[in-house]
């Protein structure tokens, strides 16, 4: 590698200072994070809600898709609310 | 405590900035413009002959299209994000150029001899302005060619698919461009001290 070489090389560490526009537009054009549409804030607390109340009323429904294989669902829709006490 | 938390993103690399910028975080942002910027405007304004504005441009592009696809930014396969950046800058420069009409074919040798001033900006500057100015003084094609090559490091392959032709005519530019760089500097070798 002679001289020229080098100093070709050298050139990729050198650096031009940003102007201040130029990073203001940058930074200005950073994706805005989508703000929670306004009917999500009333959907979310009820569909917690929903959830809550199915699962008081009927534990194996909600018990049942999170238990693994057929067997384990069968054994749990023979249960009873005293077998879960 | 402004100053603090700056800090502590400085600390960062540059994918753990990408993430948070592409979440919308301004500050995180902030740091890697400044990390990785200059060096980039720096390295696009080469490519365009030092058209200041027009590499500006490139730039605020480059990191747009960062932005867009830091969301889903794959840390571990793609590259890293500066390296990224100075390839996307180096094809929007070119396509740039492609779409201003700039004809390769003309202007490739159409100014080879008469390079206006070069040799006085030659006289002016020190040994990297002196080097910047003879780049800027070979005809666009030629220091297109040895800019990717010699100062960004590309392959010859990857260059010649950036500037659309074969990879011969990538060695001959190159050729010819390291030649008339050793043309230009050649009266200020010892001076620059490469004697």
């Amino acid at each position: 590698m002679d001289d020229l070489d080098r100093d070709l090389r050298a050139l990729s560490r050198a650096e031009a200072p940003l102007p201040p526009h130029l990073r203001g537009r940058i930074v200005g054009g950073l994706p805005r994070p989508r703000p929670l549409p306004r009917l999500a804030w009333v959907g979310l607390p009820a569909a917690l809600a929903a959830g809550l109340a199915i699962g008081m009323l009927d534990p194996v429904a909600v018990i049942a898709p999170l238990s693994g294989g057929e067997a384990e669902f069968a054994d749990l829709a023979v249960l009873s609310w005293e077998d879960l006490e | 405590m402004w100053r603090g938390r700056r800090d502590d993103l400085s600390d960062l690399d540059d994918h753990a900035l990408l993430r948070r910028a592409a979440e919308g975080d301004g500050r995180a942002a902030g740091v890697l413009v400044e990390r990785l910027g200059p060096r980039l405007l720096a390295s696009v304004a080469r490519l365009l002959g030092g058209d200041r504005a027009e590499a500006e441009d490139v730039v605020q592009e480059a990191f747009l299209r960062l932005w867009r696809k830091g969301a889903d930014w794959d840390a571990g396969g793609a590259a890293a994000p500066g390296t990224w950046l100075h390839r996307v800058a180096a094809n929007l420069a070119l396509d740039r150029r492609r779409r201003a009409g700039a004809r390769w074919d003309e202007l490739d040798d159409a100014h080879a001899d008469d390079a206006p001033g070069a040799e006085a900006r030659l006289m002016a500057g020190e040994r990297v302005e002196a080097l910047e100015a003879a780049l800027a003084a070979l005809p666009e094609r030629q220091r297109v060619a040895v800019v990717l090559r010699h100062v960004e490091g590309y392959a010859n392959p990857e260059i010649a698919a950036m500037m659309d032709v074969g990879v011969e005519a990538v060695e001959s530019l190159t050729s010819r461009g390291r030649r008339r760089l050793a043309a230009l500097l050649g009266p200020r070798k010892e001076e620059l001290g490469h004697g």
